[in-house]
C-alpha cells in the first residue's frame, strides 16, 4: 500500500515541477494521436458521406467489414503495417519504421473503421426528409454532404472523440512500429509499460494521471459541446 | 410551365403512377387531390425533380428534364418546395430560411435583408434569431415556406402544407398562398387532401387516384360535374342514383330511378344507363303537404336517420332509393322532422349531374 501512495505522490511531484522527461512524452503523445485523429477524420467523413448517401452493391457487407474492424487488434495494424514499412517491405524505401509519421500511419489506420462506421450511422440517423429539403433548395451533392455532416455534427464529434481515445491508448502499434525509443518515439502508453516493468513505478504512475487527465478533458469538452447544440 | 407526357412512377414492382399527362400554365396555382395513395405526393416530387420519373416525359419551362445531360440542380434552384412535415436545420432560423441563398452565394448582408422580408410574408417577423427547435408546428411550415420564398422561385410545390395543422395555422398557410399568387404571380402547385383548400386556392384541379389522373379542371367542373363515380365520391357527391334516361328536352335529360323521374341539366345529348350524382347540400327539404307528387325532381321520402355534422344536419331519406341532404341546423329545426317522418326533397336540375354508366 505505501508503495502505491508513495508512487502516487511522487507522480504528483512530477507532474507538478512539469518534469522535462514527462512533458516531453506527453507532447509527442498528443502530436502523433492528434495527428492520427487528424487524418481520420479527414477521411472518414468523406468516406463515411459517400458510403451513407449512395445505395451501392455489397453495401451491407461493407458495413460488416467495417464493424468488424472496430475491434481490430491494435497490434494486427501494427504486424501489417511493419510487414509493409520494414526495410524488406514494398514500402521500406520510406523509413518509416521507428519513427513518429509511421505511427501516426498506423494509428490511422486503426482508428478510421471506427470513425467511418460511426459516421455512417450519424448520417443514416438523420430524417431523410432533411436530404429532400436539402436537394430542393438546389443543393449540390458536395453541399448536401457538407450540410448533412453539419446536422449530424453532435454525433459525429462523438466519433472522433472516439478514435482519438482509442489512438492514445493503444500500445500495439506505438510499440512495434514506434519501437519505444525514448526521447524519438515513446508515447506515454509505451513509458509506462516500460517503465513498469523495470520498477519505476512513480514515474508509470505520473504518466497514468496524464492519460486519464487528457481522456477526461477530451470527454468534458465533448459534452460541454453536444450540451452546448442541445439548448 | 410544367408539361408530363405519359410520365409513370414505379417504387421497386409497384406501380405508384402512370400514364399521367397534364400541364402546368405559368401563374396558375394547380391542385392536384385524390384520396391518400393516390400518387400525389409521388407527382409533385418527380415535377420538383427530387425523384426521376421511371417512365415518360417531362418539361419545365419549355425544356426537356433529361437524365445525364440537363443541369437538374440549375432546375431545381428556380423552383422550390413546402413538405408536409417541416425539417428544421440544427440552426436559428436565420441561418434555416437563408440556407437556399448560402447554396447559391449570396453575400451575407443581401441575405438578412432577405430573410428579413419573407419572415415578414409568412408573419414571422424578427423570428431570426430564434432557434428553430423552440418553433411550433404551425411556426416551422411557415418558416419552411419563408425558406423558400426567400429565393424567388418561379414555381412553389407544396406537399399537402397545412395536413398536420390546427385550423388557426391552416388559415395562415393559406392567406400567405393567396398572397404570393397576387403579390408575385408564382405558379403554384399543391396537393391536398381537403377539397376545400384545393377549391379555394386553385385555379385548376387534377384528380388523382390509384396512380392515374381520373379528370382535371377547374374546382367547379371537378365538384359538379364528375367525370365518374370514383371523382364523384372523391368530390362529395354522396348520392349516386342509378338511372335510365328516358328522353331529353331542351337540355334536360329525364331519368327514371324506381319510382322517381329526375331532371338533370345536361350540356350533351345522353342516353341510356347513367349515374345521377347530387350533392347533398344541393338538396332542399320541405313538409310533406307542401310536395307537389309526380313532377321531376319532387320526391317524397321517409326520414330513416339524422347526424349532426358541425353546423349541418344530415338527413338520410328513403325515396325508393337512398337520398343524402345536408342541411343548415336552423332549417333543420325549423322543419321539426324526426326518424320516420315524411317529408318532400327537391333540387334544382343543374344541381344535379350525370355520369354515363357506360363510360367507365
Amino acid at each position: 500500500m505505501s508503495a502505491i501512495t508513495e508512487g502516487f505522490l511522487q507522480a504528483v511531484d512530477l507532474i507538478v515541477s512539469l518534469d522535462p522527461e514527462v512533458m516531453e512524452i506527453t507532447g509527442r503523445t498528443l502530436y502523433i494521436s492528434l495527428s492520427s485523429t487528424l487524418i481520420g477524420t479527414l477521411i472518414a467523413l468523406p468516406a463515411g458521406g459517400i458510403i451513407a448517401s449512395r445505395e451501392f452493391r455489397g453495401k451491407r457487407a461493407l458495413m460488416n467489414l467495417i464493424q468488424t474492424l472496430y475491434s481490430l487488434p491494435t497490434v494486427i495494424v501494427g504486424l501489417l503495417l511493419f510487414l509493409l514499412i520494414s526495410s524488406s517491405g514494398p514500402f521500406g524505401g520510406l523509413k518509416l519504421l521507428f519513427t513518429s509519421t509511421g505511427m501516426i500511419i498506423g494509428q490511422s489506420l486503426l482508428i478510421l473503421p471506427i470513425m467511418i462506421g460511426l459516421t455512417v450511422a450519424a448520417l443514416s440517423a438523420i430524417d431523410p426528409l432533411v436530404r429532400d429539403t436539402l436537394v430542393s433548395l438546389g443543393a449540390t451533392r458536395g453541399q448536401q454532404l457538407i450540410a448533412l455532416l453539419r446536422e449530424a455534427r453532435y454525433a459525429i464529434l462523438a466519433a472522433v472523440a472516439l478514435g482519438f481515445g482509442r489512438a492514445i491508448s493503444e500500445v500495439g502499434v506505438a510499440i512495434m512500429i514506434g519501437g519505444n525509443i525514448r526521447g524519438y518515439t515513446r508515447v506515454l502508453t509505451t513509458a509506462i509499460s516500460l517503465e513498469t516493468a523495470m520498477g519505476n513505478t512513480a514515474l508509470s504512475i505520473a504518466l497514468g494521471i496524464i492519460l486519464l487527465a487528457i481522456a477526461l478533458i477530451v470527454n468534458i469538452g465533448v459534452n460541454l459541446l453536444q450540451g452546448g447544440g442541445r439548448a | 410551365m410544367i408539361r408530363c407526357e405519359n410520365l409513370g412512377w414505379d417504387a421497386g414492382e409497384k406501380t405508384v403512377l402512370d400514364g399521367i399527362g397534364l400541364e402546368v400554365t405559368r401563374g396558375e396555382a394547380f391542385g392536384l387531390i385524390g384520396p391518400s395513395g393516390g400518387g400525389k405526393s409521388s407527382l409533385i416530387r418527380i415535377m420538383d425533380l427530387l425523384e426521376p420519373p421511371t417512365r415518360g416525359r417531362l418539361w419545365i419551362d419549355g425544356e426537356e428534364v433529361l437524365p445525364g445531360s440537363t443541369d437538374v440542380t440549375g432546375m431545381r434552384r428556380r423552383m422550390a418546395m413546402v413538405f408536409q412535415r417541416p425539417v428544421a436545420f440544427r440552426m436559428n432560423v436565420l441561418e434555416n430560411v437563408a440556407y437556399g441563398l448560402a447554396l447559391r452565394g449570396v453575400p451575407r448582408p443581401e441575405r438578412r435583408a432577405r430573410v428579413a422580408d419573407a419572415l415578414e410574408t409568412v408573419g414571422l417577423a424578427g423570428f431570426e434569431e430564434r432557434r428553430a427547435s423552440t418553433l411550433s408546428g404551425g411556426e416551422l411550415q411557415r418558416i419552411s415556406i419563408a425558406r423558400c420564398l426567400v429565393t424567388d422561385p418561379e414555381v412553389l410545390f407544396l406537399d399537402e402544407p397545412t395536413a398536420n395543422l390546427d385550423p388557426l395555422s391552416t388559415g395562415v398557410i393559406e392567406e400567405v398562398i393567396a398572397g404570393l399568387r397576387r403579390d408575385r404571380g408564382i405558379t403554384v402547385v399543391l396537393t391536398t387532401h381537403d377539397l376545400g383548400q384545393g377549391q379555394r386556392l386553385c385555379d385548376r384541379l387534377a384528380v388523382l387516384a390509384g396512380g392515374r389522373l381520373v379528370q382535371t379542371g377547374t374546382p367547379l367542373e371537378v365538384f359538379y360535374r364528375p367525370m365518374s363515380i370514383d371523382v364523384a365520391q372523391f368530390v362529395g357527391a354522396e348520392n349516386l342514383v342509378e338511372g335510365e334516361v328516358e328522353r331529353m328536352d331542351r337540355g334536360i335529360a329525364f331519368v327514371r330511378a324506381g319510382p322517381a323521374s329526375l331532371a338533370v341539366a345536361v350540356h350533351a345529348p345522353v342516353a341510356g344507363p347513367v349515374t345521377v350524382a347530387i350533392r347533398p347540400e344541393e338538396i332542399v327539404l320541405s313538409r310533406g303537404e307542401t310536395c307537389r307528387t309526380g313532377t321531376a325532381n319532387h320526391l317524397t321520402g321517409r326520414v330513416t336517420a339524422i347526424d349532426s355534422d358541425g353546423p349541418m344536419v344530415r338527413v338520410l331519406l328513403d325515396c325508393g332509393f337512398p337520398l343524402v341532404a345536408l342541411i343548415r341546423r336552423l332549417r333543420y329545426l325549423e322543419l321539426g322532422i324526426e326518424a320516420g317522418s315524411v317529408i318532400c326533397a327537391e333540387f334544382d336540375p343543374g344541381g344535379a349531374h350525370l355520369i354515363p354508366r357506360t363510360r367507365l
